[in-house]
């Protein structure tokens, strides 16, 4: 069988799902919101000239108090403590929260595919032990452990990596036992063992294809709350290095100029991270209804 | 011996294992924080010295016979010395900051229930009318909207207006360390105004993110035992629909929104981190930001195992709780 016939259901069932996102107003938008962000991220260098020697320090513009916005600074600076302008690091804070975001899916994905599928394949001892881990993470508030995690391995991108992927590892895990459990009673894979197909060959071919769509519906919808934690570091003054291109970090300064009146310190950054927050929302929840089954009936 | 209690015991059990787990895990983090000796020695001991102090803590042990030293300390509710709050106990420290968060707490769900019912029940009588389509704003805005954006705004708007206070200083006597209860305690009315000022930021906060998930939870709920037959059969007797719906498919789409709650009491000090940081309320969030800024690790990590213990516990008695209020589970 070619692999153009072997990817033809998936090739449907994607298509039926394209179709139906175009009948959804709000995962429209969303996904317009997605679109528009990665754009940024992807001509960050077109929109604003990137600074020397890393584009991710926002150049500095040493003023006593923030200037508000005009033509040379078209959303203002932010004036001390950080001295930046704050239009360089709403663009380029795109890149770097896109940047986090994906690092941050990328290990915890991989890393609760493979605990997950090991516990809910294998059972028994594994599975008791890496489900009682993910007890231990989920016992701590999300913030606190992240809180806990940066502030033992110290500031920046790889730590805040580090602290996130802590902070979410253990529910992608959870689910992706959760969907092994569920398959693993289908009929094709009691056939697949009786023609006596390894572990290995059953869990690649038959079990983690089937697991992967949930686990990437749930990723979307965390796409953005990754990026609004690390924004919440970034706040705290714990993310990112100070005066990295980053939107919680733009923030962080602004709290004690808004008793003096600069609101412009805090509207563009809080806008651009709502609205990217949103935008992985919508398209999230949208996916979820078109994609799970269970619900895409009601959709249908 | 009832099926719920072995339920129970079996919990209980299992909750212990889990808080065992985090005291490891606590455990290692605090001991990858760096050598412990260094937080009693300055550049100037001589090693001697510093070998000495390693024998007194048992810090000369391997590893696993300091952790049951170290849980040893624990238990008796010694968490070390807090760095940011004038070198008091960790325990001390906390105990201090608990009860305004535990304020913070009461309010929030003492204005959250009520409203996200008649917010939930409005909705579901109003099903995609404009009533509805509001509520779903509103919880799209709370998801997506950073606490801390949300706090700056809302602090724009009430710091014009005196409708906050930052540094309130309180001037009556403290009896439940709650400032609003204890100026009522008090009858000092400036003292309650002021201390209502002190809440009202935070509160806003609070109430607003956790309103967008309990509203929504509790109008898909209503939703669900909106199609059960006893409700074609109350329709069919002639019973009008919002006596229906507020008799019996409200108070039957209850438990999954008593759980809810539950669980968002608990998770309550995870929004305060940010709340009471921007407002400057000095409960167990700011107490949590503060200590991870400025590396304290003792109080950081106390605070975890503390946080962590507690929320472990509140999830099962929640989870009995719900199988108290609905006997259907117990037959499972």
């Amino acid at each position: 069988m070619s692999w153009k016939e072997e990817l033809k259901p998936r090739i449907k069932g994607l298509k039926f799902a394209l179709w139906k996102v175009r009948k959804q107003p709000l995962g429209l938008i969303g996904l317009g919101l997605v679109i528009f962000y990665s754009l940024i991220a992807i001509f960050a260098p077109f929109i604003v000239a990137p600074n020397y020697p890393d584009p991710l320090i926002i150049p500095k513009h040493v003023t006593r108090t923030p200037l508000p916005p005009s033509k040379e600074h078209p959303f203002g600076t932010t004036g001390p403590p950080f001295f930046v302008d704050i239009y360089y690091g709403v663009v380029w804070g795109t890149r770097t929260s896109f940047m986090i975001s994906i690092s941050v899916m990328l290990v915890t994905f991989v890393l609760g595919l493979i605990l997950g599928v090991t516990a809910g394949y294998f059972g028994g001892k594994i599975e008791t032990v890496i489900m009682r881990i993910t007890d231990i993470f989920f016992a701590l508030p999300g913030l606190i452990l992240t809180l806990v995690i940066i502030s033992i391995i110290g500031k920046g991108i790889g730590p805040v990596i580090i602290a996130l992927g802590a902070r979410w590892w253990a529910s992608y895990a959870r689910l992706f036992r959760a969907e092994v459990l569920r398959i693993k009673q289908k009929l094709y894979i009691e056939a697949a063992r009786a023609i006596g197909l390894s572990d290995f060959k059953i869990i690649m071919n038959h079990i983690v294809p089937n697991t992967i769509s949930s686990g990437l519906i749930m990723a979307t919808l965390d796409f953005g709350s990754v990026v609004m934690v690390a924004a919440s570091m970034g706040f705290l003054g714990l993310g990112l290095n100070p005066g990295t291109a980053e939107w919680g970090i733009l923030l962080a300064g602004s709290r004690d100029w808004i008793v003096a009146g600069k609101w412009w310190i805090s509207l563009y950054p809080g806008i651009a991270i709502s609205t990217f927050v949103l935008g992985w929302n919508l398209l999230g929840d949208s996916l979820r209804d078109l994609l799970d089954p269970k619900t895409r009936k009601l959709v249908e | 011996m009832r099926k719920i209690h072995i339920y129970a015991i079996k919990g209980f059990l299992l909750s212990i294992l889990v808080i065992f787990g985090l005291s490891i895990l606590v455990f290692s983090l605090s001991r990858s924080a760096g050598d412990p000796v260094a937080g009693y020695v300055d550049p100037y001991t001589p090693l001697y010295q510093i070998e000495q102090i390693r024998i007194k803590y048992h810090l000369d042990k391997p590893l696993h016979i300091q952790y049951f030293y170290w849980l040893q300390a624990v238990l008796r509710g010694d968490f070390g010395l807090s760095r940011i709050y004038m070198y008091r106990p960790v325990w001390y420290t906390i105990q201090k900051f608990v009860p305004i968060t535990i304020e913070l707490a009461i309010y929030t769900v003492l204005i959250m229930v009520p409203l996200s019912l008649w917010l939930a029940t409005k909705s579901v009588k109003h099903k995609d009318k404009l009533i509805d389509n509001i509520t779903r704003l509103i919880a799209i805005a709370g998801r997506s909207m950073p606490s801390f954006f949300f706090g700056i705004v809302l602090l724009m708007i009430l710091y014009p207006l005196k409708l906050t206070s930052i540094a309130p200083i309180f001037t009556f006597k403290a009896i439940t360390n709650m400032p609003t209860f204890d100026a009522l305690l008090n009858r000092d009315w400036a003292g309650f105004i002021e201390a209502v000022k002190y809440l009202l930021g935070p509160l806003i906060i609070q109430v607003f993110i956790n309103l967008a998930l309990t509203m929504r939870i509790m109008r898909a709920s209503m939703l669900e035992e909106l199609y059960q037959d006893y409700v074609t059969m109350g329709l069919a007797k002639g019973l009008s629909r919002d006596y229906l719906l507020i008799k019996y498919v409200r108070r039957n789409a209850m438990i999954p929104f008593i759980t809810l709650i539950g669980i968002q009491f608990a998770y309550l000090v995870n929004g305060s981190v940010i709340s009471e940081t921007i407002f400057n309320r000095k409960g167990l969030g700011f107490l949590a930001a503060r200590a991870a800024m400025q590396l304290d690790h003792p109080t950081i990590l106390g605070l975890a195992l503390v946080l962590g213990s507690t929320m472990v516990l509140t999830n099962l008695a929640v989870d009995i709780l719900y199988v108290y209020i609905d006997p259907r589970l117990e037959a499972v």
